[in-house]
This record gives structure tokens, C-alpha cells and sequence, in this order.
């Protein structure tokens, strides 16, 4: 589990290579109506994408790649970075489409690559390489534009039929999976349940006394992992909030919240 | 901070992380770092009630470090290359029976140490062990009126003049010892304590301490503090004024690109906590102070009290949470609170993630003090 310096970190190398036979992405982008269209170059390998105006920001409508020779590695991960910045706003995809590409090929190979924290550096230079292409359409799109902004607020929406549900609906729809899940971590039914929803977004799981709190952790987010792949929606898990312990603090003063 | 001028001063807003570039290297390499910092508390527990206080939101499955616990944990921290400990975190350090020690071995361990607290236990003998083995002490003190600082932190009125004479034994010990300990104060500036910013910028003229930083109050996600971000807006002009306090020897600084930011974030990913990790006085070991709450249970990874922390740092766990924080299976911007220990050094390591600051060549630039602090 060394850093490398490679293409693309060994892990990878046969998901790439796989991805590349079954290559979509290939060539040049069609312009959409009222889209704009960019392309970046290096070492002659090109990435051309197309923007349409979204809700508030240029979004990546389409994403193509040309890469000289038989370079079936990078090829792959060129591959997997057009797959995954399509319908990404064009800042994401830009600071961030390397890593979301770097998951996509990893959806495999779900163990760490690396010892320590995956960057697309770490990944290898294929990844480098597509966020410096990207980063340069990025910057082609400033020239002709007006636009300084270069925050990012995007964050994955739940989708319109998740949103669509009642409370209940979506608790409905979370329990087989943490049903599954129960069974598989060998855990009761007292042991593990969601307790509620809230904000849509944030589901609240509680433990029975059973269960042994070193455990809660990994159970926490191995739960999250499953609930996201079942559902497709990003949601959070969390445990129910601990009241402060001090007492002195507590008989003082208490959030805002918890006084009104 | 861009790390080309060299700094003879305290950076007291902004991040020292640049000038630690073999870390940052190593962990673009996908290796495992040793954090250079790591905040942490000795005990949750609290002699104080200040109404800004975040430790009230951070409660957690207790446990008591005791002086095996926390010995082991220093000598694992030296072992895998920590520089820094501060102790502030969640709870007040200095009643833990364990303090003064800790603070001794962590010294005589060659790491630099730190502490942050509201200075009321302390007495002259007790201050004459430990400033020499300290890189700064801060005193929580948000308020520069005896019957005001009552209020605020809550506490006797008559507390204050016993913090009041320990902050004159502790400047006068490090002047008659010529100590190299910083000695620092500390005001956590919420919009409706406007009428103690001059009181307080003052008491320092007078106490002579190094310096009086004026910081925002830090909220969580969903705002339950209650802390109006806006309002400090209107505080701009009296702020300016304590500033023109300063003088050679005493600086007042005001944390202004965290009170200007309005409790945003420009980024989304936490690259930061490998660099500079937080531990409760719970034992909990955690990338950072605002996931200390039960609540945040997912990024829990170990305990300093049941295991070693140089296993706790090589585990899976440790980096799963850390890979977790710095993916795009997080985002900081909607998980997190306001303004966080590491919204520094998350600043400049996303710029430098995103390709738009380069590592500076720091050759023949002298570091700056408090190094290991980052």
C-alpha cells in the first residue's frame, strides 16, 4: 500500500482497463442548445466538455476524451472522470471531479488503496492529469465569462421522490435495509433501529444497551454505506445528541435551542 | 499567510501548516502522517459555566485519563513524531489531578506544549513548575469588569480578582525567569459582549501580558448556541480601537478572517484533521472537537484510556474516518459547525488540493514561533 507514481495506482489497473473496452466516451462533444463548449489539451491527450446553464451555475452536460496511441489505463480513468462529472456543476468538477472518478473505478476494489488519505495523487498520474485538464477548461470559462466565483456550495440533492415521501414513507423504506443489515452484523432486533428522520436527510439510529459502544462507530458507517447504496440518496446517520454532563454548565446556562 | 516574509511575530490568525511541507507531501502520497498538533483536554469537566462554552455540546461516553493513560499517550505522541499538545478542548485541563505532570513529561518528551484555560486553580507555586516546560499559556477571559465576567463566564464576581492576580504572577515569573513561554489572553467575542471588548483590551495594558486575541464563538451546524454571525458586523469599530491598544510588548489581535467569514466555510472537504486532531477529556480520540457528541458516533475511532494511541493511529479505523472527512462522501459546509479548530489549515489545504496556492520555498525564511501549533 505504498504511494505510486504509476498511471494508475495497481488496484485500479484492471478496473481502467475494463472500463476502457466498454469505452462511451470517447471523441468530441456535441454542442447543446445555449450550451458552451471547451476543450483542453496535453501531451495530446484532449477533454472537451459542454455546458449548459443550470439552476445558478454551468453544469458539465457532456464530457468526451481523445487519447493518441493505446493507452488503455488512462483511457480507463478518462473514461470514468467524463462519467462521473456529467451533471456535476462545472466548479465540482473541477475541484473535485478527479476523487469523484477515483470512486467510481474503486466501486470494485472497495478496500483502501493507500495507507493513508486517497488524493488524486495517490491514485496516480492519470487522475492528476484529468484534473489539470479540467482545471484548464475551468480556466478558458473565466476568460470569456464574467464569473469570479470560485466557492463551491454544491451538494448532491436527494432526489425528487425521496423528497416526494412522508417521514413515515421514508423511515418505510429504510427499514428492510437496516433490517439486512441487522442480519448480517448478527445483532437483534432490539440491538439496532432508526429512531426518526430528520431534515429529509439526517436518519437517527439508536442501539439497544447490548450492544457494545467501541462497536457503535463501525457500525454507524457501515450502515450509512449500506443506506446510501440501497437508497441512492446521500443520507446521514447519526446517534441520538448527549445532554452536557457538567452540571455546573448545565445548571448555568443551556443552548439556545434548549431554552426556547 | 503565504510564507514568504519571515515571521519574528505570532501568527495569531492564520496557519503555520506551510511551513510543514514533508507532511503535506506525505499525505498527497497517500501515507500515514503523524498529526503535527493535537488539541485535547484532560477532563470534560469544568469549574466554569460560560455561556459561549461549546464543550456543552460535546458530551460524550466519559472516561477518566489518568496518569498512566495520558504518560502512554505522550510517550506513543513522541514516538510517531508529534510536534505539538495543546491543552484546551473541551474541558479545563488544569483541575485534572494529572495536569501538572503531564504537562512536565510532554516537555521533558521534547514536544512543544500548550495550554489553554481560565487560569482560576492555578497558584504562584503551581505556575513556577510548569511555565518553563510551556510554548504559551492562554487565559480564557472574556470579560475585563469583575461583575461582567461573572455574568459571562459564570462564576463569583471575586473569582475574577484571584484570575486577575495569577495572570500577574505568571507575567512576572516569565519576565524575572526570562522565560521563553507566551503568555496570551483570550476573549471569545460573542455580538452582546460588545461593552467588555475596551474593558478587557485594557485590563491587558495593564496586566502585560504578550497579547489579547479577540476570537468569534464557534456554533454547531444547527446554530444552537444562538450565536448571530451578523452582529459582529456592527462590533468592527470598537475592535479597530482595542487593536490601537497595542503597543511593543502587548498585542491585541482580533481573529478577523474568522469573524469576517459570517460562519461560512469556502470549502467542503476536512483535509485537516490528519495534521491537527482533537481529543476529549473523555479519552475520545476524533478528527475534531465539534464530532465530540455522542451524536457523531460514526466518526468516533478510539479511546486513549482503553487503548494505546500509537494503535489507535495506525488502525484502519483511523483512516477510514480520515478518508471519510476528506471525501466526497462529506461535506463540511453542511455536517460541521461554524468555524472550527481547523478551518485554517482546511483553507489552505483546499486551495493547495484545488491547484491554486503552490507550497512557497521557505529556504533562508526564518519559521515562525509556535510552530508546532499549526
Amino acid at each position: 500500500m505504498s504511494a505510486i507514481s504509476a498511471e494508475v495506482h495497481p488496484a485500479l489497473v484492471s478496473a481502467a482497463r475494463e472500463l476502457a473496452r466498454h469505452a462511451t466516451k470517447a471523441g468530441d462533444v456535441t454542442v447543446a442548445e445555449h450550451g458552451r463548449s471547451y476543450s483542453a489539451t496535453e501531451d495530446g491527450v484532449t477533454l472537451s466538455v459542454c455546458l449548459v446553464r443550470g439552476r445558478g451555475s454551468w453544469t458539465v452536460a457532456q464530457a468526451r476524451y481523445r487519447v493518441p496511441g493505446d493507452a488503455a489505463e488512462l483511457t480507463g480513468v478518462l473514461e470514468a472522470f467524463c462519467r462521473a462529472i456529467e451533471g456535476l456543476p462545472l466548479q465540482e468538477a473541477a475541484d473535485h471531479g478527479a476523487i469523484h472518478a477515483c470512486n467510481g473505478l474503486r466501486a470494485s476494489v472497495p478496500q483502501p488503496l493507500v495507507a493513508g488519505i486517497h488524493t488524486p495523487r495517490s491514485m496516480g498520474a492519470a487522475f492528476m492529469r484529468c484534473e489539470r485538464l479540467m482545471r484548464a477548461v475551468l480556466a478558458q470559462y473565466r476568460t470569456v465569462s464574467d464569473d469570479r466565483e470560485t466557492r463551491n456550495f454544491w451538494n448532491p440533492a436527494l432526489s425528487q421522490q425521496w423528497r416526494l415521501k412522508t417521514a413515515e414513507q421514508q423511515l418505510e423504506s429504510l427499514r428492510p435495509v437496516v433490517e439486512n443489515f441487522r442480519k448480517s452484523q448478527g445483532l437483534a432486533e432490539s440491538e439496532i433501529w432508526v429512531a426518526r428522520i430528520e431534515k429529509m436527510r439526517r436518519v437517527v439510529i439508536d442501539f439497544g444497551e447490548s450492544v457494545d459502544a467501541a462497536r457503535k462507530s463501525a457500525l454507524l458507517m457501515d450502515l450509512e454505506r449500506a443506506v446510501r447504496t440501497a437508497t441512492g440518496e446521500r443520507l446521514e446517520l447519526y446517534m441520538e445528541e448527549l445532554k452536557d454532563n457538567n452540571r455546573i454548565r448545565r445548571l448555568g446556562v443551556q443552548p439556545a435551542r434548549a431554552a426556547s | 499567510m503565504t510564507g514568504m516574509t519571515d515571521h519574528t511575530e505570532l501568527i495569531l490568525d492564520g496557519t503555520k501548516i506551510a511551513w510543514h511541507q514533508d507532511r503535506i507531501r506525505a499525505w498527497e502520497r497517500g501515507e500515514r502522517i503523524a498529526p503535527i498538533t493535537i488539541d485535547m483536554a484532560l477532563t470534560r469537566a469544568c469549574n466554569y459555566a460560560c455561556h459561549y462554552c461549546y464543550a456543552m455540546l460535546q458530551e460524550n461516553d466519559r472516561k477518566v485519563i489518568n496518569r498512566k493513560a495520558i504518560f502512554d499517550f505522550l510517550d506513543d505522541c513522541a514516538k510517531i513524531g508529534v510536534k505539538g499538545i495543546s491543552f484546551v478542548s473541551d474541558g479545563e485541563s488544569t483541575i485534572s489531578p494529572v495536569f501538572v505532570d503531564a504537562v512536565k513529561h510532554g516537555h521533558e518528551l521534547g514536544m512543544s506544549m500548550a495550554v489553554g484555560t481560565n487560569a482560576f486553580v492555578f497558584n504562584r507555586r503551581k505556575l513556577e513548575e510548569i511555565l518553563p516546560a510551556l510554548t504559551y499559556l492562554r487565559v480564557n477571559i472574556s470579560a475585563g469588569e469583575r461583575a461582567r465576567y461573572a455574568e459571562i463566564m459564570g462564576v463569583k464576581e471575586q473569582w475574577f480578582d484571584r484570575v486577575v492576580q495569577n495572570i500577574r504572577d505568571m507575567v512576572d515569573i516569565k519576565r524575572r525567569d526570562k522565560l521563553a513561554v507566551t503568555i496570551g489572553l483570550q476573549m471569545v467575542l460573542m455580538p452582546q459582549y460588545e461593552d467588555q471588548i475596551l474593558p478587557l483590551a485594557r485590563l491587558g495594558k495593564e496586566l502585560r501580558p504578550d497579547y489579547l486575541v479577540i476570537k468569534h464563538c464557534s456554533d454547531n451546524e444547527d446554530g444552537d448556541l444562538g450565536v448571530d454571525y451578523k452582529g459582529y458586523r456592527s462590533l468592527y469599530g470598537k475592535l479597530h480601537e482595542a487593536e490601537a491598544l497595542s503597543d511593543e510588548d502587548y498585542r491585541v489581535q482580533v481573529k478577523w478572517s474568522k469573524i469576517e467569514a459570517d460562519g461560512t466555510r469556502s470549502y467542503q472537504r476536512c483535509y485537516g484533521a490528519p495534521f491537527m486532531i482533537q481529543i476529549s477529556g473523555s479519552g475520545l480520540v476524533a478528527p475534531c472537537g465539534m464530532l465530540f457528541n455522542e451524536r457523531y458516533k460514526k466518526f468516533h475511532i478510539g479511546n486513549i484510556c482503553d487503548e494505546r494511541f500509537i494503535d489507535i493511529w495506525n488502525s484502519d479505523r483511523y483512516w477510514e474516518v480520515m478518508n471519510y472527512i476528506a471525501g466526497p462522501q462529506f461535506n463540511a459546509q453542511t455536517m460541521c459547525g461554524s468555524l472550527c479548530l481547523q478551518h485554517k489549515v482546511n483553507e489552505y489545504l483546499d486551495e493547495y488540493a484545488k491547484g491554486r496556492v503552490e507550497l512557497p520555498d521557505l529556504a533562508g525564511h526564518a519559521p515562525p514561533p509556535h510552530l508546532n501549533f499549526v
